[in-house]
């Protein structure tokens, strides 16, 4: 754990599967429940709070450390839903650089602004773009500086085959002092086979799934407004959801390091799940299958 | 959508290898079968990479000025060699590297311009903006247009190719930029002297020869100005005297600019130089004026020049490889057998030469490696324990360390008649001066007696895929 006592935690998956949203959310349940919480965008895209704070704009880290040589805590971050100090990381500008030594970067920056000690949150989440790209993607979960990761995921087989490259990157650090994995956060879950697609591959990584979110308009109707479903439509039955899954990731102590797949596993995996999944929608009916 | 240029690397281009010791007969067989697996190190010490190699060409450009795109670092080795050039370095920091380094790259060469007023602008590019790719044309481009002089990218990065010479090619690549078309004006009577980075002495060697058959010289590129580089395209044809750095350039005047390429070997050794002057004669229409200067040069060879002063004696060759490749004959000429012949790498263009010094050589080992002091000094220490040793002056330094006459010299020194003199003379001088070697010997060695103990070839090992 870096400073304090807080929790620091990183949250991951493929780009566009709901990382921003889940973690906007959880920010919000975990202030609700009265805890101190910061988030940190680790995007170049700099979209990870906006529904934190009514979609208005925040400086980047980047931004400012480019028209600025002194940063202050104030130029970067943002005071969003619940009390969140929302922080984006930001990125260079697309096409140049390197966005990745960026998230390296402004990491370091928060640490040397003192972020975490003058703020004394309980939770520090880290919303880390997609893939692990580069090493620069890889480090909240490197060096100690989250104390664990959880992966985003739906049952689409390329957010499966981003979460199993995840899990190589928390594998390969984890023995040296990186973050553990907290479990899978399953995604937009709509399909029948769903759950138990995404629950196979939990079993088969030897990891588990620790909260379901179903797909739900309230989450895009609340994104419209800028705003979280926990703000938007509190006692829907998606903030319901959310919250249950704040208060595990708040109490929970557990954790593993998850045992990837390689290529041919996951593409013997991925084919028994396409035979599966053509035979429910072609009708067929076979004793034991459970999908 | 047309693709922007690219640069094969020498292993790519040439199947060049960096790493071999012993026998020439085994990597020539690889090497004709035409599947040379690579040799790597286990243990290396450092060696000059692309980087190095087309600094030392550009370095040579007469006003010229280089903007080494990197980090402070990149330039540690530049600030030695050219303390005194042209040059500046971005110096890119964290900054730099995350945000895009256009605006400093800018920014430097701005500086640059104003400080020197170059006529012509090189950004040499080293790993960091390789790895983030980042896009130094586009400032090239927009500040040529600006300035008004060509600013123009060299294709380095310092890690994609293990042999350095790929920095000789990267230059090349970038100095043809500079070649205006001929505009079909052509000079009958204009030979282009291709240079390496060091060639300078033979180049003065040569061109009074070719000036003695009636023909002009343009020296490029060591010492080459913007007026050489324009009327380079103009040259009845062009022969390279440093083929390792300099025959990249002369084949891209051929494919470019149409002008022939004369593809002989360095005239080092007397007959080799009585060929290359016979073969330019051949070219330009003067091959019995050229066979008459030859014979006349023969003739007036200096007196004191004994014959066959290394009659004998086994020879360590250490030089760049078509360099040494060339020596090899005069070692010859001179009465001397080529014991080990050590060069910075092999590749399909010399592995045919090689047949050739190991067909006069009997019992000739090759050591092909790029600095590498604990292994060359492994070599001398093994039973290749030669009577006299000619290289360049870092490998000459380990062989008087180790007690070996030594005669410190560049390829370039040896080149024509003058250089044949030469090597008899430095020759003869290590070897009536023991004591001087004797006293260098006697210094501690920096390597323990039990570094040794296991074979010079200990950490090359053949790549396994």
């Amino acid at each position: 754990m870096s400073e304090g006592n807080a929790k620091h935690i990183a949250i991951y998956g493929k780009g566009g599967i709901g990382k921003s949203t889940t973690t906007s959310s959880i920010s919000a349940a975990l202030a609700d429940d009265g805890f101190r919480v910061i988030q940190v965008g680790c995007d170049p895209k700099a979209d990870s709070t906006t529904i934190l704070r009514g979609g208005e704009d925040l400086p980047t880290v980047l931004d400012t450390l480019r028209e600025h040589s002194k940063v202050k805590i104030g130029d970067i971050s943002a005071v969003g839903y619940g009390g969140v100090l929302c922080i984006e990381a930001g990125g260079p500008v697309p096409g140049v650089g390197c966005a990745g030594r960026g998230i390296s970067a402004a990491v370091d920056l928060l640490h040397e602004l003192n972020v975490f000690d003058e703020f004394n949150p309980d939770f520090v989440l880290y919303d880390v773009l997609g893939d692990v790209v580069c090493g620069g993607f890889a480090v909240p979960i490197r060096d100690g500086i989250a104390d664990k990761a959880f992966v985003v995921t739906s049952s689409d087989f390329m957010a499966i085959f981003a979460a199993n490259n995840l899990f190589k990157a928390i594998n390969k650090y984890a023995p040296s002092g990186g973050a553990r994995l907290g479990g899978v956060i399953a995604n937009n879950m709509q399909a029948p086979y769903a759950e138990q697609l995404v629950n196979d591959f939990a079993r088969q990584t030897g990891t588990r799934v620790v909260g379901y979110v179903p797909r739900s308009s309230a989450v895009a109707q609340g994104e419209l407004y800028g705003q979280t479903v926990i703000e938007s439509a509190p006692h829907s039955a998606q903030a319901e959801v959310y919250r249950q899954l704040a208060r595990f990731i708040a109490t929970d102590e557990s954790s593993t390091i998850p045992k990837p797949l390689n290529g041919p596993e996951l593409k013997v995996w991925a084919r028994t799940w396409g035979d599966r999944v053509f035979k429910e929608e072609a009708g067929y009916v076979t004793d034991g299958a459970g999908v | 959508m047309a693709r922007k240029a690219t640069l094969s690397t020498r292993e790519k281009r040439l199947q060049a290898i960096g790493a071999y010791l012993g026998p020439p007969g085994p990597l020539l067989a690889e090497f004709a079968a035409g599947e040379i697996p690579q040799r790597i190190r286990t243990f290396a010490q450092a060696a000059p990479d692309d980087i190095l190699a087309a600094l030392s060409v550009l370095n040579g450009i007469d006003g010229a000025a280089t903007v080494v795109h990197g980090p402070a670092g990149c330039v540690a080795a530049q600030a030695h060699t050219a303390p005194d050039g042209h040059w500046a370095v971005t110096g890119l920091d964290q900054r730099d590297t995350i945000l895009g380094a256009d605006a400093t790259l800018s920014r430097t060469i701005l500086t640059l311009y104003r400080r020197h007023t170059p006529w012509v602008i090189f950004i040499v590019m080293t790993p960091v903006v390789a790895i983030n790719n980042d896009d130094a044309r586009s400032a090239a481009d927009s500040l040529s247009a600006e300035l008004g002089i060509p600013i123009v990218v060299v294709r380095t990065d310092g890690f994609h190719s293990r042999i350095a010479a790929t920095g000789f090619d990267a230059a090349a690549q970038a100095l043809l930029a500079l070649v205006p078309a001929s505009g079909g004006g052509t000079n009958d009577d204009l030979v282009n002297l291709v240079t390496g980075p060091h060639a300078l002495a033979g180049a003065g060697e040569l061109s009074p020869l070719l000036a003695e058959l009636g023909l002009q010289t343009t020296i490029l590129p060591r010492g080459a100005g913007a007026a050489d580089f324009a009327r380079a395209a103009q040259a009845r044809l062009s022969v390279s005297l440093d083929a390792d750095a300099g025959d990249a350039f002369a084949a891209g005047l051929q494919k470019a600019h149409g002008v022939p390429f004369l593809h002989n070997p360095a005239p080092i050794g007397l007959e080799a130089t009585g060929a290359w002057l016979r073969a330019v004669g051949d070219a330009t229409g003067r091959g019995y004026a050229a066979e008459r200067l030859h014979a006349s040069r023969i003739a007036g060879l200096p007196q004191d020049l004994p014959d066959r002063p290394l009659d004998g004696l086994r020879v360590h060759l250490a030089l760049d490889p078509n360099a040494a490749l060339s020596a090899a004959a005069l070692v010859a000429e001179l009465g001397g057998t080529v014991s080990t012949l050590s060069i910075d790498h092999l590749d399909s263009a010399t592995a045919e030469r090689l047949r050739v010094v190991a067909d006069q050589h009997p019992g000739l080992i090759l050591h092909v490696a790029s600095s590498q002091p604990f292994e060359g000094a492994g070599v001398l220490a093994s039973g290749q324990r030669p009577d006299l040793f000619v290289g360049t002056p870092e490998r000459a330094a380990l062989a008087a360390s180790a007690g070996i006459p030594t005669v410190s010299v560049r390829g370039d020194a040896l080149i024509g008649y003058r250089g044949a003199a030469h090597l008899a003379r430095q020759a003869r001088k290590a070897l009536r001066n023991p004591a001087f070697i004797a006293r260098i010997a006697a210094r501690p060695s920096v390597y323990a007696p039990s570094w040794f103990k296991r074979s010079a070839d200990w950490h090359i090992k053949q790549e396994v895929r």
